[in-house]
C-alpha cells in the first residue's frame, strides 16, 4: 500500500507586490515592538498588499500550481480553502475593514471564495469546502484533511489554498512576529514518491482560545506542547528525534525556534530559516513555503526526513512528517 | 533541682521564625531545660509568638538586638548578662530572599555571624558556636555533596547561598567549637504535609499549576531535595550542643531518598489532573531542559514577554537554575548522629500538594505566626516590621522583583491622576476578576474576598507599575497597600497625581 500513501506533489505561492521593511512598517506606526527587537529575532522585510486581494492572490497561487506542474484541473477531486473569509476576500487589503462590515448581515456572506476558485480555475470534478479558525495552521490543517480524505474516500489529487492578509490598519505585528500577506496553493494526490505525508498530529487547546486575554499563559504553554506535538508526529511517521533531517517552521521568530529545537532534541535537524528575514511570517502557509524554497534550491534533497511544525492562535499545535 | 548557674545557657539567635521558634520549644523540652536568651529585634514580637505557640512566655529571655548592628546592637545590661551566663550559642538567623543582590544578603548572613562571633569569641564560657547553613552552600557544584567544608569552586545560584557559604567558612575559622547544620529546602511542616509558612518553592507550584510557568531546567533525573520543618527543628535541637559532634558537618536531607524530579512532576501534575476543571484547561507538564535552554527561555520573556510573565519568570530564576545542577547530599553524619533519617519525600509530597489546593494556595494558619495570608503576608518579608533575626531555613521569602513597564504595551504616558486610576483599575478588575453578580468597588476588600490571591497579586502589582510608569518598590508590597482599589490608589497613584498635568491623553486603555 505504500504506493498509496498520499504526497505533496507540488506547492505554489503567491505575494503581494508591495513590500516594507520592518524600520518602514514602524516609520508608518504599524508594529508594536521596537524595529530593533524585532530585527533581533530575524526579521527583515515583509510583503504587505494594498491593491490585491486575498482572492486574487489565492487564484494567482493555484493557477500557478497547475500550470508549472502540468496539473489537468479535471483530475482534481477536492479544493480545500482556508484564510480570508468571504466577507473580505474580494476586498483589498484598503478596504477590508468596510467589506468586512458592510457583508456581515447580507447575501455578501454567501460569496464564497472556494466556490468561486473552483469554478475559475476549472475543477469542474472537485467538491469543495473551507476550513476556518485554524490560524497559522490552516493550511497544515488542510493538508491533513486533505491527507484522510485521499485515503478514506479514494480521491486521487486534492489541491488546498490557504490565503491570508492582514487588514491595513490592523498593524503588521503579532505578538513579536511580523507578518506578510500571501497565499500558498498545495497538491496533495495519492501515491507518489515525493514528499510523502507520513505522520501527521494535532493538539488543540480551547482554553487558551482568547490570545490576548491569556497572552502569557500561550507563551508559557507555547514550548512544552510544541514539544509535544512534535514528538507526536515523529511517533506517528515512525521516526526518532535523530531521523529528523531538516525542519521546516513557521517563520517565527528564530529565537523562539532556537529554543524549541534545543527542547525537541531533533540532534540532526536543520532549521530552514532563510524566509524569516526576507518573507517574515505569513499565515497563509510558511512551513509549504519553506519547502518549496528548499527545495527548490537543493537543500532539501530526496530521501530526507523533514518535519513541518506550525502554531495558530486558538490554539493549535501541528505538526507534519513529510519524507522528500 | 539543678541550680541555675549549673544548667547550660544558649543564646539563640532567629528564634521568631517559624523553625527558630519551633527549635526553641523544642529546647525547653527537657527538664531541667538549658536557659535561653533569644536575640530578637523586637522583645514583644517573641512574647506575642510564644504566646501563640502556648509556650511559656518567661521560659526564655528575648533580648533586643540585631545582627545588622555594631555589636549586635546590644545594651549594656545585655551585654554583660551574656557574657556572664552564655555557654554556647545557636545561630539560626539568616536573610533567605534568594533574590537578594550578594551584598545586601552578606548583611545579615555574613556579617551578622562574624559580629555574633566576634562576640562570642569575648564570652568565656561560651564554647560551642552551633551554625545553621543551608545544603546549597555547594552552590553549582554536582554529583555527591559531602558532609564537610564546600570549596566554593563552582560558584553559586544567588547571593544567599555564597553569603551563607562565607559565614560558614567564618565559623569554620573562629576560636569556639562549631558544628554546622546543614538543611536543605523546608517545604512542610511535618509529614503530614501540612504548610504553616508558604515559600518560594510554594509560589513556583502555583505558578505551575496556574500554567504561567512551563519550562523547568533539569531532567527526570534530577533530586529535589526537600526536608520537613519538624524534621530540621528536631535534628538542630539534638544536635546543636552534643560534645561529640564539635568540628562536624551535618546535612539535614533527604539525601538518597530526595524526589526525582520526573517522579516529583508526575505525581504533582497526577493528583491536579483529579480536578476536571484543571484537567480540561490541558496545562502542559513543564518541558524539563538543560540549564543553557532555560537561559535562552529566560532572555526570550525578557525580550517579549508580558510584565506579568517577566515577573514569574524572575522570581523562579533565583533558585530554579539548582534543578539543573543535580547533586545528591551525603547524610551518614547526620543519619548516625540522630539514629534516624529525615522522613521520606514520597510520603507526604502528595498530601502537600493536595492540601495547598485545598487551602487555595494559602497554606495553613499552623502554629507559626504568619505565612496564612501568602505572597503579602510572608512572600514580602514578613510583617510590616521585618525581623532579621527571623530565620525560615531555605524556606525562602522569596518574591518577584517588580519591573518596569513592558515595552510594546499599553501604558499611560505620564503619572496617573488618582480618580482615573482608580477608575481605570476598577474597570480592569471587574473585566478581569469580577464573579458574576459581584461588583468591586474602590472600597471593596480584594484579599478579605478572595478577589486577589497570590497569582493575581502579581497583575495587580504589573498593572499598577504600567499605570503609574513606576517600579513598585519592595517595601511598598504590603497587603494593606493593597487591600482595596482606594488604597492602591491613595498608596501609588496620589503623589504621582500632583506631578500629572490633568489631561485627557492620560487615559489609555490598559488591558
Amino acid at each position: 500500500m505504500s504506493d498509496a500513501v498520499p504526497c505533496v506533489r507540488a506547492i505554489a505561492y503567491a505575494f503581494p507586490d508591495g513590500t516594507a521593511t520592518v524600520r518602514e512598517l514602524a516609520a508608518r506606526g504599524a508594529l508594536e515592538s521596537s524595529p530593533a527587537t524585532l530585527e533581533a529575532f530575524g526579521f527583515g522585510r515583509v510583503h504587505v498588499a494594498e491593491r490585491e486581494t486575498p482572492y486574487e492572490l489565492a487564484l494567482a497561487a493555484a493557477s500557478r500550481l497547475l500550470r508549472e506542474h502540468d496539473v489537468d484541473p479535471e483530475s482534481v477531486g477536492l479544493l480545500i480553502y482556508g484564510g480570508a473569509p468571504a466577507a473580505v476576500a474580494f476586498a483589498p487589503a484598503s478596504g477590508a475593514s468596510a467589506a468586512a462590515a458592510a457583508g456581515a448581515g447580507t447575501m455578501e456572506r454567501f460569496r464564497y471564495p472556494v466556490t468561486r476558485l473552483q469554478y475559475d480555475l476549472g475543477l469542474g470534478g472537485a467538491t469543495t469546502f473551507a476550513l476556518d479558525q485554524l490560524a497559522c495552521t490552516t493550511l497544515l490543517g488542510a493538508v491533513r484533511v486533505a491527507r484522510a480524505l485521499c485515503l478514506s474516500e479514494g480521491i486521487e489529487r486534492a489541491l488546498c489554498v490557504a490565503s491570508e492578509f492582514f487588514p491595513a490598519s490592523a498593524g503588521r505585528e503579532a505578538i513579536f512576529n511580523c507578518t506578510s500577506d500571501a497565499a500558498c496553493a498545495v497538491l496533495v494526490e495519492r501515491g507518489g514518491e515525493r514528499n510523502r505525508v507520513v505522520g501527521a498530529h494535532t493538539v488543540t487547546k480551547g482554553y487558551y482560545w482568547d490570545p490576548e486575554a491569556m497572552r502569557d499563559e500561550v507563551v508559557a504553554s507555547y514550548f512544552p506542547t510544541a514539544r509535544h506535538a512534535i514528538h507526536r508526529t515523529l511517533d506517528a511517521a515512525g521516526w526518532g528525534p535523530a531521523d529528523v533531517d531538516w525542519v521546516m517552521p513557521h517563520n517565527v521568530s528564530a529565537r523562539s525556534w532556537e529554543i524549541l529545537l534545543r527542547l525537541a532534541a531533533l540532534p540532526n535537524a536543520r532549521l530552514w530559516t532563510d524566509n524569516i528575514a526576507r518573507r517574515g511570517h505569513t499565515l497563509a502557509g510558511d512551513n509549504f513555503i519553506n519547502l518549496s524554497d528548499a527545495i527548490a534550491c537543493g537543500a532539501v534533497t530526496p530521501g530526507q526526513r523533514v518535519l513541518l511544525f506550525a502554531y495558530g492562535f486558538g490554539a493549535q499545535w501541528t505538526g507534519l512528517a513529510l519524507e522528500a | 533541682m539543678t541550680a541555675v548557674r549549673e544548667r547550660p545557657a544558649y543564646l539563640v539567635t532567629g528564634a521568631t521564625g517559624l523553625l527558630g521558634a519551633a527549635v526553641v520549644e523544642r529546647l525547653l523540652r527537657p527538664s531541667p531545660a538549658p536557659r535561653l536568651f533569644l536575640l530578637v529585634r523586637d522583645p514583644s514580637r517573641w512574647r506575642a509568638l510564644a504566646a501563640a505557640r502556648v509556650m511559656d512566655v518567661g521560659a526564655a529571655v528575648p533580648v533586643a538586638g540585631d545582627l545588622t548592628r555594631p555589636g549586635l546592637g546590644l545594651d549594656a545590661d545585655a551585654r554583660a548578662t551574656l557574657a556572664r551566663e552564655v555557654t554556647g550559642v545557636l545561630h539560626l538567623a539568616a536573610d533567605t530572599v534568594f533574590s537578594r543582590p550578594l551584598d545586601e544578603s552578606r548583611a545579615v548572613n555574613r556579617d551578622g555571624t562574624a559580629r555574633l562571633l566576634d562576640l562570642a569569641d569575648s564570652w568565656p564560657g561560651a564554647r560551642r558556636f552551633a551554625y545553621v547553613s543551608t545544603a546549597f552552600v555547594a552552590g553549582r557544584r554536582t554529583g555527591r555533596v559531602a558532609e564537610e567544608a564546600a570549596d566554593g569552586a563552582d560558584g553559586w545560584v544567588n547571593g544567599y547561598e555564597q553569603a551563607k557559604w562565607e559565614a560558614e567558612r567564618l565559623v569554620r575559622a573562629s576560636r569556639r567549637e562549631w558544628v554546622v547544620l546543614r538543611p536543605s529546602t523546608v517545604v512542610c511542616d511535618d509529614a503530614r504535609g501540612g504548610v504553616s509558612q508558604p515559600n518560594a518553592v510554594h509560589r513556583a507550584l502555583r505558578l505551575y499549576h496556574g500554567g504561567l510557568a512551563a519550562m523547568m531546567p533539569g531532567t527526570d533525573e534530577s533530586s529535589l531535595d526537600v526536608v520537613t520543618a519538624d524534621y530540621v527543628a528536631d535534628a538542630v535541637a539534638a544536635l546543636a550542643f552534643r560534645d561529640d559532634l564539635a568540628g562536624e558537618t551535618l546535612h539535614l536531607c533527604a539525601g538518597d531518598r530526595a524526589l526525582p524530579l520526573g517522579e516529583l512532576l508526575d505525581e504533582t501534575y497526577a493528583l491536579w489532573a483529579r480536578d476536571a476543571a484543571w484537567r480540561r484547561k490541558g496545562i502542559a507538564r513543564p518541558a524539563l531542559t538543560d540549564a543553557a535552554t532555560y537561559a535562552l527561555f529566560e532572555q526570550a520573556v525578557e525580550e517579549t514577554g508580558d510584565a506579568r510573565l517577566r515577573t514569574v519568570t524572575r522570581s523562579l530564576s533565583h533558585f530554579i537554575p539548582q534543578l539543573a545542577l543535580p547533586k545528591r547530599f551525603d547524610t551518614a553524619n547526620a543519619d548516625r548522629a540522630l539514629g534516624y533519617r529525615a522522613p521520606d519525600p514520597r510520603e507526604y509530597w502528595g498530601r502537600l500538594v493536595e492540601g495547598l489546593l485545598e487551602s487555595g494556595w494559602r497554606g495553613e494558619t499552623g502554629s507559626g505566626t504568619r505565612g496564612a495570608e501568602g505572597f503579602i503576608g510572608c512572600a514580602q518579608g514578613g510583617p510590616p516590621h521585618r525581623d532579621v533575626t527571623t530565620i525560615e531555613a531555605n524556606a525562602v521569602t522569596e518574591r518577584p522583583r517588580p519591573v518596569p513597564p513592558a515595552s510594546g504595551h499599553p501604558r499611560l504616558q505620564r503619572p496617573a491622576k488618582k480618580d482615573l486610576f482608580t477608575d481605570e483599575m476598577l474597570a480592569w478588575l471587574n473585566a478581569r476578576y469580577a464573579p458574576p453578580g459581584v461588583t468591586i468597588g474602590a472600597g471593596t476588600p480584594l484579599f478579605k474576598d478572595r478577589l486577589i490571591d497570590s497569582i493575581r497579586i502579581l497583575e495587580l502589582i504589573a498593572w499598577t507599575e504600567r499605570a503609574t510608569g513606576r517600579v513598585v518598590e519592595d517595601a511598598q508590597i504590603r497587603m494593606d497597600n493593597f487591600a482595596t482599589v482606594a488604597r492602591i490608589a491613595e498608596t501609588f497613584a496620589a503623589d504621582a497625581a500632583d506631578a500629572a498635568p490633568e489631561k485627557e491623553e492620560a487615559r489609555v486603555a490598559l488591558r
